[in-house]
């Protein structure tokens, strides 16, 4: 399964998580008769260099890399396409230019903005007038001059924090080849003593440096979203955007799922209740010149009040499930998968710890894609996992059915975007036609 | 009851209600030539199989809006000789406005719940096979609840009202006096009343005067 495209930058860790004291591997084997515990040295080792083989540390080391050329290809264009601009202003056609420069600015600081996401720092724009007409106006926008700014600033920062964040990496060849100065310097010719001691320099170097660059890339990226994140009254406002957007997705979630039980209750029970009476009603006509016809329709009323009940239950246990207040979510989705045709099976971690309205949305993404599954996707065998990660709680669904399942189309899948959208989650739909599908919903835990 | 057998397309997309009704209609001597789920498919056998009568749900897939509404519009516009009855779920003054705007001959606009009453359901049906017209009373009483003519109707006495209400409904002078348990003879005393102190022209055939007292209802 790819990694959702969501914001996860919880996951990346690693910062805070120093190391042991490093013991660098001895450069000889021990004598024999050596009380030194091996497997203990081999597990140190192993955590001292576990990062090199991890995303957070490359994709740092690639961040910072890029980023020293990006800087200075942006400043370039900066300096080269300004300058002409301005130069032309005052040949009068340079006024022409000046909104397609200003969109350039825009374009350059935005990258450098999504650049931050490889290590895990989602910047959200500032809030920026966009450029109409001509753009004239663009050279009176703080907010304009701020990501020109930026771009200058960042010709300095992009190509020092970049050095001094992959230094060690550069480094490492130079001591453990016996030339860390790169002047043909051999610490073997001064002292063979002194090679020893570079070759440990160089062995804890190699584990140090995907930590340090993914520190100084957390720490370039905090330069740059304090340039082109938004500031604290901007980002209230953009909060604001945000949840009344949210509001409006809850309001709509609501409307879609009164929407569904009506269509539920017209569609089904109704339709149930009137095929009823109308047995009945035949029933009535024929008990007594046909009274084994009379008989007949009774028993078939009787079967459909028992198809009647069947679905006022399942009505029941979508709306607000019981047993999900007394008994917990691994209670009421066992209760939901037990009626299941195919075989589902169902995790739920045990320290999930969530407050109601948590649990609920948790329960209602389960019951609601679980339906799905039921309904669309011809599946074999379907799991459930409700799991803790960090902070979120995540519900994955998955099944080995027919895919191609889109949440733009059908009820079902947009009511559940609108009621994850509407807790501030994320949801990842991904569903090749074909199969498989899997449906991982992620909110806050708190609610 | 008619010897003419006389041939019905049922459309509903709940397959217990469809076959409920499949087996009441054969069962009260129609001969059923076609039962569908969908709006177009009801299009295509009622153009194949020109019936006498087309039984229709309003909701039907794949929007479960108003595709059965829409397709007995179609119907009637395409094939005036089809009688058609509708069946809605809820009662709908809009709906049953479209459907029976001008003309109400061989027309029927009734809750589903109503097939319930076999024996009444089934002589609607037979009146609107035979070109009346079949209006739900609880349609009738949404138009008077709204009716613009408030005032006017306040000078029925309470039997008139219910008069004018089977009338509306499309009740025939018969039906109206066996629906009250009063004479024929009083019904239409009670008929002329209505339409004296309404000032509405007197129209022969029952059909023609749910026009008449449909029109008048909405108070244009």
């Amino acid at each position: 399964m790819p990694p959702p495209n969501g914001a996860t930058w919880r996951e990346n860790g690693g910062v805070s998580d120093l190391p042991p004291p490093p013991i660098p591997p001895a450069g000889r084997p021990q004598p024999l008769g050596s009380d030194i515990d091996w497997h203990r040295l081999e597990a140190i080792a192993r955590r001292w260099y576990q990062p090199l083989l991890e995303r957070p540390g490359w994709m740092a080391a690639l961040y910072l890399l890029v980023g020293m050329f990006s800087s200075i290809g942006f400043f370039v264009a900066l300096i080269v396409v300004g300058s002409t601009v301005f130069g032309l202003c005052f040949a009068g056609i340079g006024l022409l230019l000046i909104g397609p420069f200003f969109r350039m600015v825009e374009a350059l600081a935005g990258a450098e903005r999504k650049m931050t996401e490889w290590v895990g720092v989602r910047v959200q724009p500032r809030p920026i007038t966009p450029i109409r007409g001509l753009g004239i106006r663009a050279v009176g926008d703080r907010e304009r001059w701020r990501q020109v700014g930026f771009l200058a600033l960042n010709l300095v920062v992009g190509v020092t924090i970049g050095n001094v964040g992959l230094a060690a990496y550069w480094l490492v060849p130079r001591f453990a080849f016996d030339d860390p100065t790169g002047f043909n310097v051999s610490l073997f010719g001064i002292n063979p003593v002194l090679w020893v001691v570079g070759l440990a320099i160089a062995a804890l170097l190699l584990g140090a440096a995907p930590r340090i660059a993914v520190f100084v890339a957390r720490f370039k990226a905090q330069v740059t979203s304090w340039f082109l994140g938004p500031d604290q009254l901007a980002a209230a406002e953009l909060r604001v955007e945000t949840l009344s957007t949210q509001r409006q997705e809850i309001l709509d979630a609501v409307a879609l799922e009164r929407r569904r039980i009506e269509r539920n209750l017209h569609d089904g029970v109704q339709q149930q209740l009137v095929a009823i009476g109308l047995d009945l009603g035949m029933a009535a006509n024929h008990i007594y010149d046909d009274p084994p016809r009379a008989k007949e329709l009774i028993g078939s009323a009787r079967e459909k009040v028992q198809g009647s009940i069947g679905e006022l239950r399942q009505l029941g246990r979508g709306l607000h499930p019981a047993i999900l207040e007394d008994r917990g979510i691994d209670a009421a989705l066992s209760a939901v998968v037990s009626g299941s045709p195919i075989p589902i099976s169902v995790h739920v971690d045990p320290d999930l710890d969530l407050p109601r309205d948590v649990a609920e949305t948790v329960y209602f993404v389960a019951n609601e894609s679980i339906a799905n599954v039921l309904k669309h996707a011809k599946a074999r065998v379907a799991s459930v996992h409700v799991t803790r990660v960090g902070e979120h709680v995540r519900v994955t669904v998955h099944d080995d059915g027919i895919g191609g399942a889109d949440p733009r189309r059908g009820s079902g899948l947009a009511g559940i975007r609108a009621r994850v959208n509407g807790v501030d989650g994320v949801l990842t739909v991904t569903s090749p036609v074909g199969g498989p599908t899997t449906i991982v919903a992620e909110m806050r835990r708190d609610g | 009851m008619g010897e003419v057998v006389l041939r019905a397309v049922v459309a509903d997309d709940s397959v217990l209600l469809r076959d409920g009704i499949v087996r009441l209609l054969t069962d009260s001597g129609f001969d059923v030539v076609a039962a569908v789920g969908d709006a177009d498919r009801l299009l295509d056998a009622v153009t194949e199989l020109l019936p006498d009568l087309a039984l229709i749900d309003v909701r039907m897939p794949p929007t479960h809006t108003d595709e059965g509404l829409r397709a007995a519009i179609e119907i009637r516009r395409r094939f005036p000789q089809i009688a058609v009855l509708v069946l809605s779920q809820y009662v709908e003054e809009r709906y049953a406005g479209e459907l029976l705007a001008g003309n109400v001959d061989g027309v029927g606009y009734l809750l589903k719940d109503r097939v319930i009453d076999v024996d009444d359901f089934v002589a609607s049906l037979r009146r609107v096979a035979a070109g009346g017209s079949a209006v739900d009373a609880e349609v009738i009483s949404q138009i008077l609840g709204r009716s613009r003519r408030a005032s006017e109707l306040d000078r029925l006495t309470p039997r008139e009202r219910e008069v004018l209400t089977c009338m509306a409904e499309g009740l025939s002078n018969g039906g109206i006096a066996e629906r009250l348990v009063i004479s024929p003879g009083a019904v239409e005393k009670h008929i002329s009343n209505v339409f004296t102190k309404l000032d509405l022209e007197p129209e022969d055939g029952a059909h023609r005067r749910v026009l008449a007292v449909l029109t008048f209802l909405r108070g244009v």
